[in-house]
C-alpha cells in the first residue's frame, strides 16, 4: 500500500472518488453520497487533521461509515412515519432491489463503450450491492481502497479477525454472483 | 497481512477491483468539480476551527477573559448591594432549536469517542 499524502489536501483529493462511490454503492444516491462524503471530510478537517497522516484513511473511513449508517437510519425512520414503500434502500440482509439502476450511466450513451467491459462493469455493481453492509466494506477498504487489515479493522470499528471473515464471505459470494451472471474471473 | 486466497479468488478480486477502478475513472466532470469544491469547504471550516482553537487558547483570549471579568466586576460589584433573599428564578422555556443542538453535540461527541477508541485499540468490540 502506498504511503497517505503528507498533507489533508493531498489525502482528500486522493481518496474522494472512491469515497464518493463508496458513499454511492451504499445510498444509491449520487447526491445524498457527495453530501456524506463533504461531511466526513469537514469533520476529519475539524477534529483529526492533527492526527498523524497514516492514520487518517481509518478516521476517514469511519466517520463516512459513520454518516452512511445514520443517512440510512434517518431513512428508515422517515420512510416509517410517512409510511411509504417506494424505494427500498439496500439492507444489512443485502435482500434489497437495486438502487444503481436509477443512476444515470454516462457509459451507456456513448457508442464507444465496449460492450463486455459495460456488462462486467454493472454485473459487479449488482453483485457489490447485493452483499451485505459489512462485507461489502470489508471489501471495498481492504482491497479497492489498499487499507491494511489492521487500518480496515480500525474503519469498521472490529477485529482482524472479523474483517477476515467477512472478505472471505465477501469474495465467495461475489465468486458465485459473477459466474451466475456469466462473468468468468 | 494478507489474507490467504484460492487463484480462483484472486481472480475474481482482481477482475472487481478493475471494475471499481473503471467506475471512479468514469466520474463526470461536474461530480469531480463538486468533490472538489466540498474538499475546499472542508479544508477551509477546519483551517476556520483551529484558528479559533488557536485564538481562543492564546493570549488574546486571556486577554478579552480578563476584560470582560474586569468591566463585569467594576460595574456590578461595587454599587449594587446583594440580595438579602434568593433572587426569583427565572424559568425559560428552551427553544426547539437548543434541544436539537445539544442531540447534534452529543452525536458528535459519541463519534468522537468512538473513532479515539477505535484509533487506541481499545474498541476490539465486533
Amino acid at each position: 500500500m502506498a504511503l497517505p499524502p503528507a498533507s489533508l489536501d493531498g489525502f482528500l483529493a486522493a481518496t474522494e472518488r472512491r469515497a464518493l462511490r463508496f458513499a454511492q454503492l451504499a445510498t444509491g444516491d449520487a447526491d445524498e453520497a457527495l453530501d456524506l462524503v463533504q461531511d466526513a471530510m469537514i469533520a476529519l478537517a475539524r477534529h483529526y487533521a492533527g492526527k498523524p497522516s497514516a492514520e487518517w484513511p481509518a478516521l476517514f473511513h469511519r466517520i463516512l461509515d459513520n454518516r452512511i449508517r445514520r443517512w440510512r437510519f434517518k431513512q428508515v425512520l422517515t420512510r416509517r412515519w410517512l409510511g411509504l414503500r417506494a424505494r427500498p434502500l439496500p439492507s444489512e440482509d443485502g435482500e434489497a432491489e437495486d438502487p444503481l439502476t436509477a443512476l444515470p450511466d454516462s457509459e451507456a450513451a456513448r457508442p464507444d463503450a465496449h460492450l463486455q467491459t459495460g456488462q462486467t462493469l454493472t454485473a459487479v455493481q449488482a453483485a457489490l450491492r447485493r452483499l451485505p453492509d459489512r462485507q461489502r466494506q470489508a471489501f471495498l477498504l481492504r482491497h479497492w481502497q489498499g487499507l491494511s487489515t489492521e487500518d480496515t479493522a480500525q474503519a469498521m470499528a472490529c477485529t482482524t479477525g472479523s474483517v477476515k471473515t467477512h472478505l472471505s464471505r465477501a469474495v465467495a459470494s461475489l465468486k458465485y454472483q459473477l459466474q451466475w451472471q456469466g462473468i468468468s474471473p | 497481512m494478507n489474507e490467504p486466497h484460492s487463484p480462483e479468488d484472486d481472480a475474481v478480486i482482481r477482475r472487481t477491483v478493475a471494475a471499481l477502478r473503471e467506475w471512479e475513472a468514469k466520474l463526470d466532470a461536474v461530480q469531480a468539480a463538486k468533490l472538489a469544491s466540498a474538499r475546499r469547504r472542508a479544508l477551509a471550516a477546519g483551517t476556520q476551527g483551529s484558528a479559533l482553537a488557536g485564538w481562543a487558547g492564546g493570549w488574546q483570549g486571556a486577554a478579552l477573559a480578563a476584560a470582560v471579568l474586569i468591566s463585569v466586576g467594576a460595574g456590578v460589584w461595587p454599587h449594587k448591594k446583594l440580595p438579602m433573599s434568593a433572587p426569583p428564578v427565572a424559568v425559560i422555556d428552551a427553544p426547539e432549536w437548543l434541544a436539537a443542538d445539544d442531540a447534534d453535540s452529543d452525536e458528535l461527541l459519541d463519534e468522537d469517542l468512538a473513532l479515539s477508541l477505535a484509533l487506541s485499540g481499545l474498541d476490539e468490540k465486533t
